[in-house]
């Protein structure tokens, strides 16, 4: 790839991370902590935005960064009280930016009114920001006029220019004559006159004088002082601003003063003044000039350039630059420190999944086939066989742990919508995060961002009420909404809580009845109204909010999480709030199930559902009106769904004698028993999508590939519950048969 | 001569820009990440010039120029300061904490090669 656009990919990727720091220490702040470490953060995050936009001439970036920067600035230094408005403006700011770089990152035109009224209400915060703006440019284009400067107070009068080229009658150009003294504090900055000098013999013919005029006697000799200054002159025509800005670093640190010259006015060098003309290899400093002719006048000094003349044009940086880079360019890539962490494409990570997938079924096969061979297998190729198992088990459970992620991004992503929902409701919301650091599979944050941006925004717009309302029922004015991630029993729970009126039941039974989704007459407790909700269709708002609203409803919302392998629960109090719970699936890879048989074919049943399983023993099992029948299971009555019948491969109930019953709890149906013929295994399997290889099943989530190299259906439990209680009258079943 | 380089700065993005126009130029380039990772590197490292950012976290460039200062086998090394900040406030503090000068973000690949070389002894 092309070095800019890869710098260019990695600016954008590192975006992303100042831009959740950024609202990470902004939510701190508003929390009150303005600790200068929280501050000088978020400073940098902004700060680190507008260096890489400046190098990519991003302009909008830079100039909106800019002044979110000053802005920023002027809290860090504590000439701005951040206030909740000015954090609140801040966080504002800090949506913009982060759209402005996703605008810079697609290359779509970014409109002003996009960015110019917050960039206006921050400079306004700011206050005089124009001033600063002209200051920022660029402090090396220092506006000298070409005239006699003087720097530091530099008193005594200069000796004559030095002039070397008489001799030679060479025609003279505008010559620039140079007092340069350095101060010691220019050597404690590791400048080196050696190095300003040899610049300067690039801007054309060089002589320089060394004055030893200064040096004290011994007594008063100090060795960390510089006694020495140096008289240049560039022939040829060399650019004042040119001189200046080689010697813009000493700046302060020495005296100075530039002459421009005319040609003519160039006097020859004073006869006894030692002027050198060599190559600049020959003049290195030696300290045996130096001291030789310091000892000459009972004196010290350090050790320093002399006398240089050079001849225009050679320059060692030239010589230099021409050296072949490639060799030395791989080493400096290599050379690298090393670092604690390495990105890689997704894409290989997948495939190593995959690979890993396909090993476990191999291993899985091994296993079988050994066990099949029907030789007596010798104890060690056991041994050995369990070993495998096990290394393999590990390398899948190490791969995985690659892909995981913690939930900060997603739940950093969720504080914007609260922000702008809050804003266009005129609800006053805080965001409260939990358990940001649990990881879960990267796919699984990425597809759980839809449907957790949407249950937030209900949880906003539906579930909270008015300030008004809210101080009238005796809450505080600001609502608040609990987002929570957990890992628990092998799964990630994520939790939307808010303090809000809760769901008010009496208007979802009405509306549900109205559109038919209920029969009139049907009595539905309490949790089943609430499950309503998840209706296709179905919609509280009697105007559809342009918040909430965007034709989704609830039940894609169900759809998404159940797509992904995990369930969805409401709980709800009146007055006091509701809860949404979603528990996920770790990974979308592989799944813990039980291996079971039904009229002769395998089927998984996700392990994540199932609560216990039992042979039911005569009396357990009883009827239920014409085809229904329940499981009397520690004097509970569970509906039982007998797997082989409702899946269609036979018609006959499963041998009531030696069925296994596996009781299942899922979010739609609560406790259920499942009528299975034996139960083979319980063991992890690869997840390979129905989907994508075959197409949608009903009943079936996925599928599998067994030891045996034979397909085994991974079953949806929620779906086959579902269908097998059609018959059972109860009105939730009525509404589920509709949504089916 | 192949000049070996020290670059201090915390942005990725900064630290692939510095790396690319600094190996290109024929550079042996170190890279370190804040103040703290500089002043680690420069253990088993002598760089001819060190480039360093300012705004960063844990040590930021001030405080790392000072420490590099500090060390008798290192007060003679050039330290370059990388800085969108500019104005006269900052290049005194630079000056103070014993910079020997700077660079302006964003910078011209060739601009910050012949800072370096104008600094290199």
């Amino acid at each position: 790839m092309d070095p800019m656009a890869a710098i260019r990919d990695t600016f954008f990727q590192e975006c992303e991370e100042q831009l959740s720091a950024l609202e990470e220490g902004l939510l701190e702040m508003e929390d009150g902590n303005t600790s200068l470490d929280t501050v000088n953060a978020v400073f940098r995050a902004v700060h680190s935005i507008k260096g890489g936009a400046g190098a990519f001439k991003l302009t909008e970036l830079v100039s909106f960064a800019h002044v979110f920067e000053t802005c920023l600035d002027k809290i860090r230094s504590q000439t701005l009280q951040p206030d909740p408005d000015v954090i609140k403006l801040l966080l504002r700011s800090a949506d913009i930016l982060a759209d402005l770089v996703t605008r810079c990152r697609q290359g779509t035109a970014i409109e002003k009114s996009l960015y110019e009224g917050l960039q206006a209400e921050l400079e306004n915060v700011v206050g005089g920001l124009a001033d600063d703006q002209s200051a920022e440019d660029d402090f090396g284009s220092i506006d000298f006029t070409p005239t006699v400067i003087a720097v530091g107070g530099f008193e005594s009068e200069p000796a004559e220019p030095t002039g070397m080229s008489e001799a030679s009658g060479e025609a003279v150009g505008p010559v620039a004559s140079i007092m340069f003294r350095p101060h010691s504090g220019l050597y404690a900055k590791a400048n080196e006159p050696l190095v300003i000098i040899r610049e300067l013999a690039t801007l054309g013919k060089l002589a320089c004088r060394t004055s030893f005029d200064l040096l004290p006697d011994i007594e008063a000799f100090d060795p960390a002082e510089n006694y020495l200054s140096f008289e240049i002159s560039i022939e040829g025509n060399p650019s004042y601003d040119d001189i200046t800005s080689l010697f813009e670093f000493v700046e302060g640190d020495c005296d100075l003063k530039i002459e421009m010259l005319a040609g003519d006015d160039v006097a020859p060098a004073p006869a006894d003044s030692p002027v050198l003309e060599a190559p600049v290899n020959d003049t290195m400093p030696t300290a045996d000039d130096i001291i030789a002719r310091v000892l000459g006048r009972q004196a010290g000094s350090e050790p320093t350039g002399e006398v240089i003349a050079l001849p225009a044009g050679t320059s060692a940086v030239d010589e230099r630059a021409e050296k072949p880079v490639e060799k030395a360019a791989d080493r400096g890539t290599e050379k690298g420190p090393a670092t604690k962490a390495i990105r890689v494409d997704l894409d290989r990570i997948d495939r190593l999944i995959n690979l890993v997938g396909e090993l476990v079924i191999n291993q899985a096969m091994l296993s079988l086939r050994v066990s099949q061979s029907g030789a007596v297998v010798a104890a060690n190729v056991g041994s050995s066989l369990e070993e495998l198992e096990r290394l393999t088990r590990d390398i899948q459970e190490s791969v995985m742990a690659i892909r995981a992620q913690p939930v900060k991004s997603l739940f950093q992503r969720m504080s914007r919508i609260v922000r702008e929902v809050a804003d266009q409701t005129g609800k006053a919301v805080r965001l409260r995060t939990d358990g940001e650091a649990t990881e879960i599979d990267k796919t699984v944050v990425d597809l759980l961002a839809d449907p957790l941006t949407h249950m937030i925004r209900n949880a906003v717009d539906h579930g909270l009420e008015m300030p008004d309302r809210r101080r009238e029922v005796g809450k505080p004015e600001e609502g608040t909404v609990r987002l929570s991630a957990a890992h628990k029993s092998g799964k990630v729970v994520i939790t939307i809580a808010d303090d809000g009126a809760g769901i008010n039941r009496p208007k979802v039974l009405e509306i549900a009845r109205r559109k038919g989704l209920v029969t009139e007459t049907a009595q539905l407790s309490d949790n089943e109204i609430d499950n309503l909700l998840f209706l296709p269709g179905f919609s509280t708002a009697t105007n559809v909010s342009s918040i909430s609203g965007r034709g989704v409803g609830m039940d894609v919302v169900k759809r998404s999480i159940q797509s992904l392998g995990g369930r969805i629960s409401i709980d709800s109090k009146p007055g006091h709030g509701s809860v949404f719970t979603m528990s996920l699936p770790l990974t979308l890879a592989v799944l813990d199930g039980i291996v079971v048989s039904v009229a002769d074919q395998t089927y998984v049943v996700p392990l994540t559902a199932v609560v216990e399983t039992l042979m039911p023993e005569s009396g357990m099992l009883s009827s239920l009106g014409a085809n229904g029948q329940a499981i009397r299971v520690r004097d509970r009555f569970l509906p039982v769904v007998d797997v082989g019948q409702v899946i269609g491969i036979r018609s006959e109930p499963a041998d009531r004698n030696s069925c296994v019953a596996v009781l299942v709890e899922t979010d739609g149906h609560g406790k259920s028993a499942l009528i299975v013929d034996r139960i083979q295994d319980q063991r992890q399997v690869v997840i390979k999508s129905l989907e994508t290889n075959y197409g949608p099943v009903e009943g079936v989530a996925a599928a599998t590939i067994l030891g045996d190299g034979r397909v085994a259906m991974i079953l949806d439990v929620d779906t086959l519950i579902g269908r097998g209680s059609e018959s059972t009258s109860s009105a939730q079943n009525m509404v589920y048969a509709k949504a089916s | 001569m192949t000049l070996s380089i020290l670059t201090v700065d915390d942005s990725r993005t900064m630290r692939d820009m510095l790396r690319i126009a600094l190996t290109s130029a024929g550079m042996n380039v170190q890279q370190a990440e804040d103040g703290v990772h500089g002043l680690e590197v420069l253990s088993g490292f002598r760089p001819n010039v060190i480039v360093t950012d300012i705004n960063m976290p844990r040590m930021d460039g001030f405080g790392f120029i000072e420490a590099v200062r500090a060390q008798s086998a290192y007060n003679n090394v050039p330290i370059l300061v990388l800085t969108t900040e500019s104005g006269q406030a900052l290049k005194d503090r630079a000056r103070s904490s014993g910079a020997t000068g700077w660079i302006v973000k964003p910078f011209e690949p060739e601009k910050l090669v012949s800072a370096i070389r104008r600094v290199a002894a």
